[in-house]
């Protein structure tokens, strides 16, 4: 029973996520902002499983989108709201926009708008709590765009080198700006990669945030027995592309950042696959209760 | 004067003396614990205990990274690095991260000494010469490192979170300079009594880390019997440097700024309008070539002796 207590309030979670993703949205664009905010739509399972393994004394690191951990870890509707806006600055305590937003009293210390610098960041923060005695997990949000950078492979290779056991998550969403992985490079193979520096490799896929959870949860104890780096790759969908036409040809536009058309919310946010967290949780959510129902 | 101490056995002893402080630290660089070290830098350094010492992968913009790292983990930390064109890779860190954490607290010393390469004859590359790029980019503090007094000033002072220490390549195993008249102020190693209200000598103000052409200019115009005051910049601070141009500016008296920095945005052009500004009579003596910066040669800012002599003998 306590299990599935604890796996409908992970899905709950990724729900009400997209809700406040939502509210956000709403609000933001009504009160007007000229701070560029990335959300992340359909990157609601991995920040709420990461935030649920993420106990006050392990770090985490973020890129540029980073909503969705933020809102995950606590922050509410009404603080992101505040930051955004430069009003009152209640998470991070200091005025830094979306971009390089931290939420310093839940862990996340470090948030980085240049592709690849928390990367190496990361490593000295391991570094540092290795030589305090300290035994927490580092954890190191990027993107399938930021590895490309030299700093991916530089930073894989100190904290392997050195041990210090930097966990890098890399949220693989196939875009970089308005560019696909095939229009950009040949495919990476991270698990050769990793497996040639002595990082150890774990794949996520299918947004079903509970089993996200219990592979973190895995890691993260394996972690702080070997120090062993790891790379987590989470396969995901940022939704809330669109489709327009250009001649007689439909031209699919991604979603980045800033506003997302309307229209383009209402239709193409909330899908009816895998590829849509929130359809997963649902799913997941109405196949416990109906199995706490039968028993 | 010079010292039994040559720059790098002096620096080795500062070094010792200030992670003797420290409850804990780092120390780290490509080659500091093996072999010669860099130019015998950083000696000793792993026989500490309190700190931990190690060589590093060459990934000079992730030792950065790692280096800010350590210090939002309140950790100092020293990077120890063999010449300062390799921080060129680094140049995201020494800006944005650097800008980023300028509002944190509870940061610890993160300190870069970069050896400045300005022996010559490295070739087009390793020729940047210049410390005032990094400075106007990175907004650090960053000490020249180019006598006793000055390695004693940078030392001693309040430790940032992020700071650069530069050493002149050629001057590494040579006797340290002892120079017993010298003050500290605003950024300046200078002559006792400069300040003065009746002090109306000219003014010798010498920017960048070492300067040869400087040094003999000096030692000319003593032989020719004129008098002058010294002021040598230590440390690039350019509200500080500017405030003592203000100070000196007050009395009617010439100045000759000398700058053997390749770049072509140096703090010494501001020195030079502040004091023009206050209608003082400035010879400014740089680098203008910069066509020929990358030339294969020995790196020395030239310049006439009699140029400043006739300056400062005219009416």
């Amino acid at each position: 029973m306590q299990d599935f207590k604890r796996i409908l309030s992970l899905h709950h979670e990724v729900m009400a996520l997209r809700n406040k993703q939502f509210q956000i949205h709403e609000q933001i664009y009504q009160i007007g902002t000229r701070i560029p905010i990335h959300f992340a739509f359909g990157h609601e399972a991995i920040a709420v499983a990461l935030a649920s393994n993420l106990p006050s004394k392990d770090k985490l690191l973020l890129p540029h989108r980073n909503i969705h951990y933020h809102l995950a870890l606590g922050a509410t509707v009404e603080d992101l709201l505040a930051e955004y806006q430069i009003k009152t600055s209640s998470i991070s305590g200091r005025y830094l926009g979306s971009m390089n937003l931290d939420f310093p009293n839940r862990g996340a210390i470090y948030t980085s708008n240049i592709l690849g610098n928390n990367l190496s960041v990361a490593t000295g923060i391991a570094l540092g709590m290795k030589v305090k005695e300290l035994k927490s997990a580092i954890w190191c949000v990027t993107g399938d765009g930021a590895i490309e950078e030299g700093s991916f492979f530089e930073s894989l290779l100190l904290s392997s080198s050195k041990k210090l056991g930097v966990i890098y998550v890399v949220e693989n969403n196939g875009w970089s700006l308005a560019s696909t992985i095939e229009d950009r490079r040949i495919k990476m193979n991270l698990s050769l990669l990793a497996q040639s520096l002595g990082v150890r490799y774990q794949k996520l896929s299918g947004n079903n945030v509970h089993e996200y959870a219990d592979t973190l949860y895995e890691i993260r104890e394996t972690n702080l027995t070997t120090r062993d780096t790891f790379i987590v790759e989470v396969e995901l969908t940022t939704l809330g592309g669109y489709f327009t036409t250009e001649g007689d040809h439909k031209r699919y536009i991604n979603y980045h950042a800033g506003k997302a058309q309307k229209d383009a919310i209402s239709e193409s946010v909330i899908q009816s696959d895998s590829n849509d967290p929130v359809f997963i949780s649902e799913k997941v959510h109405d196949e416990v209760k109906t199995e706490l129902n039968i028993k | 004067m010079n010292s039994n101490f040559t720059f790098s056995s002096y620096i080795n002893l500062k070094l010792i003396e200030y992670v003797e402080t420290l409850e804990h630290g780092v120390f780290f660089g490509q080659n500091v614990i093996t072999g010669s070290r860099i130019s015998g830098l950083g000696a000793h350094m792993d026989s500490l205990g309190n700190i931990s010492s190690f060589n590093t992968q060459n990934s000079e913009n992730t030792l950065f990274g790692m280096g800010f790292g350590l210090s939002i983990a309140g950790v100092p930390s020293i990077y120890l690095m063999k010449q300062h064109d390799f921080a060129l890779l680094a140049i995201d860190h020494m800006v944005n991260t650097a800008r980023l954490l300028k509002n944190h607290s509870n940061l610890a010393t993160f300190l870069v000494l970069m050896v400045v390469v300005d022996s010559g004859y490295e070739g087009p590359q390793s020729n940047l010469n210049n410390l005032d790029d990094l400075y106007s980019i990175s907004q650090a503090k960053i000490s020249l490192l180019n006598n006793k007094n000055a390695i004693d000033y940078a030392f001693k002072s309040k430790r940032k979170a992020f700071e650069i220490f530069a050493i002149s390549q050629k001057s590494l195993k040579c006797a340290l300079c002892i120079e017993e008249s010298l003050t500290t102020m605003d950024g300046f190693s200078v002559s006792d009594g400069l300040e003065a209200p009746e002090n109306t000598e000219p003014v010798l103000v010498n920017c960048g880390i070492v300067n040869d052409a400087f040094e003999s200019c000096v030692k000319y115009l003593r032989q020719c019997g004129v008098k002058f005051q010294i002021a040598r910049q230590i440390e690039m601070n350019l509200e500080e440097n500017n405030q003592l141009m203000k100070k000196l500016a007050k009395v009617k008296r010439k100045f000759v700024i000398f700058d053997s920095s390749k770049s072509i945005n140096k703090i010494s052009t501001h020195f030079s309008f502040t004091l023009k500004e206050m209608n003082s009579q400035v010879l400014y003596l740089t680098r203008e070539d910069h066509a020929n910066w990358s030339r294969v040669d020995h790196d020395q800012f030239e310049l006439d002796n009699r140029t400043v002599l006739d300056f400062l003998v005219s009416r």
